[in-house]
């Protein structure tokens, strides 16, 4: 196959590289992706990458070679879960109230409350100015948008909801670890 | 005894205390009441009309609990019925139903055999009866679970995720799954009602010539086909409103599951774990500066301008201060005997400074063979870094 006559090649890498979750919102990047997605699925795995296409609308890029993902996107992971666990706990429709509505960055429970702000601490993330950081992070990742003071998210943030759903999996050899350690 | 017509003119004078003790399932006592009917405005006195529904069996008092009074049963159903206010009804109570009606329907069949019109009237009677309690509960079960889904839908009902899935959970696997048997083909309930209808169709037949026992067949076969029509819409309206609910809660439950998973997890171990689950390229090329700050870091070292040496003749003065004492030992061994090792390293080594010199005395005196048994008077040694006392020690030869 002819890798040269993909178009916009470049530009799409250079997105994809650096951790940018390309969804339909961004238009013609995603339009590329979507039109010639065997072409680049083939063109990624020469170069020994996977490109995903989520059922949820959106393309990115994993590293074969690379277990573990970088220290932002923990640190993207974290803030989520602390998120989706506040709005449980509020009894909301999680997924319905992380896409449907912005979230007003002064208003985000992160460092509000002490169990979640142990959390945060294990990132490194200790004040408004690395939480700050974090929201760049997720801009940086392509999980969300940041319009003044106002947090909407992305749909490539069903990363995170699909993260929950697979837990059980997930976490399967970590389900007699609790026991284990209650027992000392 | 009252006459239907007065104790429905009371029910509808005390409509409010009526609704009150409806929307209590564990009753009321009569202070509660009290309290509840004024924030409706009613303001007749409470006593009498209590004493008056007791009489009429409309309300009773909870077993054990003299003070609390509750609706007797009929009537909660009756009011439930007119309030469109449903109540589950459990599969095993449709079960009994179905099997009464099984039963009298073996029951008609051995009238059949003999020819007794009488027999298979009574069976019929209750076969009709059976029916109808059958229909009433489907009817009933899908009005309940409709009520449940409008409410859980309109996230009106209070509950947390958790909560509400276990409650729609328990609508799904004990109300509405067990309905399916009434209108899966095969299944016992379903089963039951072809075989009621065989038998009316027996029946019929065999006893035309008693057109009483004939029409009552063809009744209650009617009646057995409106219940299974509704049956099968009641079922098919309650699942299809029910599954969508059922999924969701389903789904959020599971987030809500793993989240808490997952923070647990992370709060206990770490991030490592949450790190494998979440893979994305980051490509960074070897050789190519991204950074800003390595960049300006790179451009610094480019611009660096090195300040010139010092000149060689200020160098001059910092000659190296170690002193080899193998080389003084071999010195000292050709200029033997010695009145006085210090005198002698003093001018052996001009330029040393002060703790050189007394290390070297020190290294020398001990490997060398020196008469320390006459004490000679003190003198001093006048350096440019500073002044020692001492007295001299005489040299003698080198060690044995």
């Amino acid at each position: 196959m002819n890798f040269d006559a993909l178009p916009d090649l470049k530009s799409v890498f250079a997105e994809l590289r650096r951790g940018m979750h390309v969804a339909a919102e961004d238009g013609a990047l995603y339009q590329t992706l979507r039109q010639h997605e065997t072409a680049y699925v083939e063109f990624y795995a020469a170069l020994g990458f996977e490109l995903v296409h989520h059922p949820h609308q959106f393309f990115y890029l994993r590293d074969e070679d690379r277990d573990s993902a970088p220290d932002g996107m923990v640190q993207c992971a974290v803030f989520m879960l602390i998120l989706i666990d506040h709005l449980q706990d509020q009894g909301l429709d999680v997924e319905t109230r992380l896409f449907d509505a912005p979230f007003d960055v002064e208003q985000l429970p992160h460092l509000k409350q002490p169990r979640y702000q142990g959390y945060l601490r294990q990132v490194r993330v200790q004040d408004a100015a690395a939480l700050e950081n974090v929201l760049q992070q997720l801009k940086r990742y392509g999980f969300a948008e940041l319009r003044g003071r106002e947090l909407r998210l992305r749909a490539p943030a069903m990363r995170f909801v699909d993260l929950c759903l697979d837990a059980r999996a997930q976490l399967a050899e970590d389900r007699a670890a609790p026991d284990a350690g209650a027992a000392l | 005894m009252a006459s239907l017509k007065s104790i429905l003119h009371l029910l509808a004078e005390h409509e409010a205390l009526l609704r009150a003790l409806h929307e209590s399932s564990e009753g009321l006592t009569a202070s509660e009441l009290a309290a509840r009917l004024r924030t409706r405005e009613e303001d007749a006195p409470l006593g009498p009309v209590l004493q008056r529904l007791l009489e009429l069996g409309i309300v009773e008092e909870r077993p054990g609990e003299s003070v609390c009074l509750e609706l007797s049963l009929p009537v909660r159903a009756f009011l439930g019925h007119l309030l469109r206010a449903h109540e589950l009804v459990t599969p095993e109570a449709i079960r009994g139903y179905v099997q009464e009606l099984d039963g009298q329907a073996r029951a008609l069949l051995s009238a059949l055999a003999v020819t007794d019109a009488q027999a298979a009237v009574l069976a019929l009677e209750r076969m009709a009866a059976a029916i109808e309690r059958v229909r009433s509960y489907a009817q009933a079960n899908h009005g309940a679970i409709l009520e449940r889904v409008l409410r859980a839908k309109a996230g009106a009902d209070g509950y947390s995720v958790r909560e509400r899935f276990l409650r729609i959970n328990a609508l799904w696997e004990d109300y509405l799954s067990p309905l399916r048997a009434l209108v899966e083909p095969g299944d016992w309930a379903h089963a039951a009602f072809d075989r009621s209808a065989e038998v009316l169709a027996q029946a019929r037949e065999a006893f035309l010539l008693h057109g009483v026992v004939s029409a009552a067949c063809e009744r209650v076969r009617a009646r057995l086909l409106r219940m299974r029509a509704a049956a099968a819409a009641c079922y098919t309206e309650a699942y299809r409103e029910l599954l969508p609910l059922y999924e969701r809660a389903r789904r959020q439950n599971l987030i809500a599951e793993g989240c808490a998973r997952w923070l647990d997890h992370y709060g206990r171990q770490g991030p490592a774990r949450l790190a494998q689950a979440l893979p994305v390229a980051r490509v960074r090329w070897q050789g190519q500066f991204s950074d800003a700050a390595v960049e300006a870091r790179l451009l610094a070292l480019v611009r660096y301008d090195p300040k010139a040496p010092p000149p060689l003749a200020e160098a001059a003065a910092a000659t190296p201060a170690i002193v080899s004492l193998s080389v003084l030992r071999t010195r000292l061994s050709e200029a033997l005997p010695q009145a006085d090792l210090l005198a002698w390293l003093a001018q052996a080594l001009p330029a040393a400074p002060l703790t050189e010199l007394v290390r070297a005395y020190v290294g020398l005196a001990t490997t060398l063979q020196v008469d320390a048994t006459r004490a000679a008077p003190e003198t001093a040694l006048e350096r440019a870094d500073g002044r020692v006392r001492y007295r001299p020690l005489p040299v003698l030869a080198a060690a044995p």
